[in-house]
């Protein structure tokens, strides 16, 4: 088991090294001057800096060197310096880091919350009204342009109803609770600042309730495929046999066995929530990873861009790491697998 | 409540399948009766309607089917329309279920013990630490080693053997008066499934638990049972105790299925009286009696009215012919051979003796398999799939190739047929070496080579027609379109295929039909040599007979050389004028089959042959159970490799690897002691004298 | 039910499977609906002309935000061009450009996926790892910056959206080969004598494309989803081009005119439901290769 989880971190470096190159070479492609595209018009105009950009990044040397520059640069933490918001890009991620994360998260529970159960229901009652009214909902759920749901509903319980808080991680009136993980509710309950956290959460409703309809449609159908491959199988007719009662066999025998793949989507899950998350927090004004790509996209900020896409790719890489060693501690079969060195 | 009830009484149960085209009957009015601590045997082909059948008793139907009639009435309680609370009360605590495929029927993710001890937890009988003991005391009970350690294991880190073992002991934890086991030995190796028929029949006769069990074998269940039922879609065709069937079955399919067993007492090339056709689709019942298709003995009225069962003699039997026949269909016995079929089979060797061309030698092959290692620079552990391997087969001859699951057998296969690779040694055919052929070379060495695969399902492409399947390997070696044209239709005849079938895709056919195809692919090139990998074992009893009969006719018009590999000795015994027996990648024992089938001279080879109902009673040896699985490829043990399960090991076979023995006639033997039959201790036998003389292999 | 009629169409071969295929949509309403929902939605879109009069970027100040009406069923925007026109004619923007993003991804990935599938170890290691880099970035994050990088314009949407299109058909179709490679009959045909070329086009690519085919098919709804995505973030096509997310986009400034974002928002909606609809009629046949790609 150990040596597995080395062997995958030691897979992981080449995966780093393709990423960073990746974003290199994007960086790189820009058909503009990547002077001009990095420190925007004016500053272009003053020779000086340029030369002092072109020696920090070596771009006066080849290729090759350009990308050692690249990397070396990047393991001191230097991403080079937003446009948009003349910080260094790397800061500006660590600040807005926090606010995704706890969407992301809230957004992940949330769904696991409403997904498994209605899959669960869906797979035994197969072929009844009930399944086909979640397989449709979980359709359409997939199908939603979100951008354009996130819109309708802020218009509607916002505006009109204004039965949920609007834009933003807080109500205007109160100030963030004192920084300890810089999630919100976790901070404001580790204060104990009661209003803080009952602001907090019920901003966060509509837009992870928003941002959840993909993910939750895509779980549910997850979850009740696997449950349709585990209904089926013997084990659960032994079980049966024993003198188990129906409740009893579908809740210690099949739904352990049908969760267990479930989680080997999360890494697919994810690129549809990081493509939510900048679309919902740009509608939502939340101040997070997605509202600052967004805005970097839209001012072609390219240093900001690079740094985001390198973020979300290292966190995917990451997060599919530890999908599957979480697969592995739950599921002996692919534990011995992985002890027979079988991939 | 005259007389106090049968523990299970079943009456006219019938189960209906929702289908396409409306519920179709399955079970079609099954009735029997069990009494405390008796054993009665449902023996069938697929869909025949025997796991239906036990499953409707408990009430474990699949979804699809449902009861549609009938009763089932344990210790007089009705359990039909017994509500489902009751019957989970019954369920494990009173009835328990033991089946087949051991490995799905466990929960993957739950360690055993806990699975061992879920019906005294769910029963209330115990709490959890009582029910762990009682587990591991169960297990051990069974003859499985360090319980405590498999408490805590997982489904999949045990061989198929313990996993039956631990479904039984699940089975029993309760102390049930009824276990039902459903085909529990199908899947296993021979050795083992003598393990698990032992337990069976100790819990049978010593505990006193009633049993029904399921099987296709009728050998298997003639070793336990009292009393048999034989099913013929959807009915019990035919019912009696066990001895009255076996000696004298009245229902013509019984008789069918016992004649088409290749027994001991049945010579080499002759045919088995194989059931023609294969068992009907329930969707497609004929009127009158289901079998009249397939009987030899079908009367105008067996096509027009089902027979029901009547009494006769000590039993009950379903048949018209049986009716009217009386006393004329009297004891069925194997024909003994013919004076002519005796002749034939010494011409046959006679012709041996003339030394024909040889046309495949395999020298000392080696393979191994690397299990790549977890860390970096860490040597990759080596799987032993053969080692050291050697064969030669002469144009004519039948190779058979017997052995347990892993004993190297298909790896030897892929070999030859080069479709896997060797690490040492060499490939010789027809006298040239072809070892390391590669690309235009190997593909023309194809041409003279030609696989018969296991799998009839999976070895032909669903989307080609069976035309061009059967063409295959003539267009790949440039035959020209009419050519094949007219091959394909004489080939197709010859196994037994109407030219009709040559239009049809694989889907549409039948498991038969499509192993016939296979053969037919084989043959259209007139291969120098076959190798037929477990050919059979995927058929139903009765299509096996008929496919074996195919070989034994190949064999005849051809003079085929084929290399036929098999777990099963019975066939491989019947259709192979020499036998290899494998063992954890080597040969342990080699020669004419008559031989050594009569007079085996490796302990392995004595346990095989015992364990097989149908070839027992050739030496009338007692049946002897091995312990224990066939050890880890991975790390074999040292010295001979079936040391930790024979009887009769003694501290030289842990020291030192036998040397192969080779008498006059060309028969090898791997073994320090070969021809050890008596069953005293190691110890004493040490100073026994090999019979054989000590001259080792030749290399050639 | 409606699972294993799909399943039977792609399973039988030959000359019986366009019946087939007719039988079981009767069978499968689900397929059925589907398939006419796609049907129905390209003859409107091909047939625009037919169904408005009115010129989808010629605006007209003085009716500009009318509501639905008789004259303009989906009412009109704040420049007063008709948004029932605008959603019709959008349609021959966002379908043709999914297409051709779904054409592009699959070809590339399927050669890409049978070069790693049949080829050396070293060849396939290569394939997959650059295959793995490119999967670790969300399609949009990549298409954003290759977008950002190019400039915002129809042409260079298509070419980031295609850019990232293709990894999950190298997947796909090198599982597939590598699966059908240890199959019997790809081992029987093989040993027949058969070449590894013709192994590979005769016997494994017949099995591979089809499967592959219609996950492209299905795959055209995701596609129109992201490409508007794209636009609705204004990386993709301009204004006053119609396109569905673009137009929902504008339709932010006048949400208290609902219709303006309301239609273009629900025709991205149905077109892909619709591909989903028919995606989830077909995925067993794809079974088990597709749903359980990551």
């Amino acid at each position: 088991m150990i040596g597995y989880v080395l062997r995958r971190f030691a897979l992981l470096v080449p995966i780093l090294l393709g990423i960073t190159f990746v974003t290199f070479m994007v960086s790189r492609a820009i058909p503009t001057d990547p002077v001009v595209a990095a420190l925007g018009q004016q500053a272009a105009d003053h020779p000086k800096i340029v030369a002092s950009y072109r020696e920090r990044w070596g771009l006066n040397k080849p290729l090759l060197v350009q990308y050692a520059v690249y990397l070396k640069n990047l393991l001191h933490g230097d991403l080079g310096e937003s446009i948009y918001t003349h910080r260094p890009v790397a800061e500006d991620l660590v600040s807005y880091m926090p606010a995704t994360i706890e969407l992301a998260s809230f957004t992940i529970v949330l769904s696991a919350l409403i997904s498994v159960p209605l899959g669960v229901l869906a797979a035994i009652k197969r072929g009844t009204f009930v399944d086909l009214a979640v397989r449709l909902l979980t359709l359409v759920g997939v199908a939603m342009p979100i951008f354009w749901l996130a819109l309708a509903a802020l218009e509607l319980f916002y505006f009109r109803f204004g039965i949920v808080p609007g834009p933003g991680r807080l109500s205007p009136s109160l100030n963030p609770p004192p920084t300890v993980t810089g999630l919100y509710t976790v901070d404001s309950l580790f204060a104990g600042r009661w209003r803080t956290f009952y602001s907090a959460a019920s901003h966060l409703i509509l837009p992870s309730l928003i941002l959840a309809t993909w993910s939750a449609g895509t779980l549910t159908r997850m979850t009740r495929t696997s449950m349709l491959l585990v209904l089926p199988q013997s084990f659960l007719n032994t079980a049966r046999s024993k003198g188990a009662s129906e409740t009893y066999t579908i809740l210690r025998h099949a739904i352990p066995n049908a969760v267990i793949p479930v989680i080997t989507i999360l890494g697919l899950v994810y690129g549809d929530l990081l493509t939510g998350v900048i679309l919902i927090e740009t509608l939502f004004s939340w101040p997070g990873i997605g509202h600052y790509a967004y805005a970097a996209a839209i001012y072609a900020d390219f240093p900001a861009i690079i740094g985001i896409t390198l973020v979300f790719g290292v966190s995917y890489s990451l997060l599919n790491l530890g999908v599957d060693i979480i697969y592995a501690v739950l599921d002996p079969r692919i534990r011995s697998a992985m002890s027979l060195g079988r991939r | 409540m005259a007389d106090a009830p049968s523990l299970l009484e079943v009456e006219d149960l019938h189960v209906a399948v929702r289908a396409a085209g409306g519920p179709q009957e399955v079970v079609r009015g099954v009735s029997f009766k069990l009494d405390r601590g008796k054993a009665i045997g449902m023996v069938g082909e697929s869909g025949s309607g025997k796991t239906l059948t036990t499953s409707a008793i408990v009430r474990l139907l699949p979804a699809a089917a449902r009861i549609t009639r009938g009763s089932v009435r344990f210790k007089g309680e009705e359990l039909t329309s017994a509500p489902r609370r009751r019957l989970s009360a019954l369920r494990g605590k009173e009835i328990s279920l033991v089946v087949q495929d051991s490995l799905a029927s466990l929960n993957p993710i739950m360690r055993v013990g806990k699975q061992v001890r879920e019906p005294l937890l769910l029963h209330r009988m115990l709490n959890r630490k009582q029910g762990t003991a009682r587990a591991a005391e169960m297990l051990a009970s069974l003859g499985l080693p360090d319980p405590m350690r498999l408490i805590r294991g997982y489904p999949h880190e045990l061989s198929g053997g313990m996993r039956q073992r631990a479904m039984i002991a699940t089975a029993l934890i309760a102390c049930p008066p009824l276990v039902i086991a459903d085909e529990p030995t199908t899947a296993l190796d021979a050795t083992v499934q003598a393990q698990i028929m032992e337990i069976l029949s100790r819990l049978n006769c010593e505990m006193g638990v009633a049993l029904i069990l399921v099987s296709h074998d009728l050998g298997v269940v003639g070793e336990i049972c009292d009393e048999i039922a034989v099913m013929y879609a959807g009915r019990i065709v035919e019912t009696g105790p066990t001895r009255a069937i076996l000696a004298a079955p009245k229902h013509p399919y019984t008789r069918a299925l016992l004649e088409s067993m290749p027994t001991a007492n049945l010579e080499r090339g002759q045919r088995l009286k194989a059931i023609q056709g294969e068992p009907p689709r329930i969707e497609a019942l004929p009127s009158g009696c289901p079998f009249s298709a397939r009987c030899g003995l079908v009367m105008d009225i067996c096509r027009v009215t089902e027979p029901q069962l009547t009494r006769r003699d000590q039993g009950e039997v379903a048949c018209w012919a049986a009716e009217g026949a009386g006393n004329g269909t009297g004891a069925y016995r194997v024909t003994a051979p013919t004076a002519t079929a005796k002749a034939a089979a010494q011409a046959d060797d006679a012709t041996e003796r003339e030394d024909p061309e040889e046309i495949l030698r395999v020298e000392a092959v080696t393979r191994h398999f690397r299990a790549p290692s977890l860390l970096p620079f860490v040597r990759p552990t080596h799987v032993h799939a053969l080692d050291d391997v050697s064969i030669a087969v002469r144009r004519g001859e039948t190779l058979g190739i017997a052995g347990e699951t892993g004993c190297g057998k298909s790896t030897l296969a892929n070999c030859v047929l080069r479709l896997a690779d060797i690490d040492y040694g060499r490939i010789v055919f027809r006298g040239r070496d072809v070892t390391h052929v590669e690309g235009e070379e190997l593909r023309r060495l194809r041409r003279h080579i030609q696989p018969i695969f296991q799998d009839p399902y999976g070895s032909l492409n669903p989307r080609q027609r069976v035309r061009s399947l059967v063409a295959e390997p003539m267009i790949a070696h440039g035959a020209t379109a009419s050519e094949s044209e007219r091959r394909v239709s004489e080939v197709l005849q010859f196994v037994g295929l109407g030219t009709h079938i040559a239009d049809q895709f694989p889907h549409e056919l039948s498991g038969g039909q499509r192993q016939r195809i296979g053969i037919a692919r084989a043959i259209t090139i007139n291969p120098d040599l076959i190798v037929a990998d477990e050919p059979i074992s995927a058929l139903d009893v009765s299509v096996q007979a008929q496919v074996l009969n195919l070989f034994v006719d190949l064999q005849k018009q051809f003079a085929l050389t084929l290399v036929f590999i098999s777990h099963d000795l019975r066939s491989v015994r019947y259709l192979s004028s020499h036998v290899a027996i494998m063992f954890l990648g080597k040969i342990v024992e080699y020669g004419p089959s008559e031989e050594v089938c009569k007079n085996p001279l490796h302990p392995y080879t004595v346990a095989l042959l015992s364990s097989v109902p149908g070839l027992r009673q050739a030496g009338a040896r007692e049946r002897i159970i091995l312990r224990g699985d066939p050890p880890s490829p991975v790390s074999p043990p040292s010295g001979c490799r079936f040391r930790t399960r024979c009887p009769h090991a003694a501290s030289i076979c842990a020291e030192l690897p036998p040397k192969p023995r080779v008498d006059p006639t060309g028969r090898m033997v791997a073994c320090h002691f070969p021809g050890i039959v008596d069953t005293a201790s190691a110890g004493d036998v040490k100073a026994t004298e090999p019979r054989l003389s000590g001259a080792e292999v030749h290399q050639a | 039910m409606a699972e294993s009629a799909a399943a039977e169409v792609s399973r039988s071969p030959g000359r019986w499977r366009l019946w087939r295929a007719v039988f079981a949509l009767g069978s499968d309403p689900q397929l059925a609906v589907s398939i006419a929902m796609i049907f129905l939605m390209a003859v409107a879109i091909l047939g625009a002309g037919f169904l408005t009069s009115a010129n989808p970027t010629a605006g007209d100040i003085v009716n500009r935000l009318l509501p639905p009406s008789w004259a303009h069923p989906f009412g009109t925007d704040q420049l007063g061009r008709d948004v029932f026109a605008r959603v019709l004619f959008g349609g021959r923007i966002s379908v043709p450009a999914a297409i051709v993003v779904v054409l592009f991804g699959a070809t590339f990935g399927t050669a890409l996926g049978a070069i790693a599938g049949s080829g050396g170890r070293l060849i396939d290691e290569i394939v997959m790892r650059i295959t793995d880099v490119v999967l670790a970035f969300p399609v949009i994050v990549l298409a954003m910056a290759v977008s950002a990088a190019l400039g915002a314009s129809l042409v260079n949407g298509v070419i980031a959206l295609g850019a990232v299109w293709w990894p999950t058909y190298v997947r796909v179709c090198r599982g597939m080969i590598l699966e059908l490679r240890e199959k019997g009959y790809v081992i029987a045909a093989r040993s027949a004598g058969r070449s590894r070329v013709a192994v590979l086009f005769r016997v494994i690519l017949p099995n591979v494309i089809p499967a592959l085919s219609v996950m492209a098919a299905v795959d055209v709804g995701r596609a129109i989803l992201n490409f508007s995505i794209l636009s609705f973030l204004g990386l993709g096509v301009r204004p006053p081009v119609p396109e569905w997310g673009s137009m929902v986009a504008s339709g932010v400034e006048v949400m208290d005119q609902w219709w303006v974002a309301t239609f273009p928002g629900l025709a991205i909606l149905a077109v892909v439901f619709a591909f989903n609809l028919l995606g989830d009629s077909v995925r067993d046949a794809l079974d088990p290769w597709v749903s359980g790609r990551r």
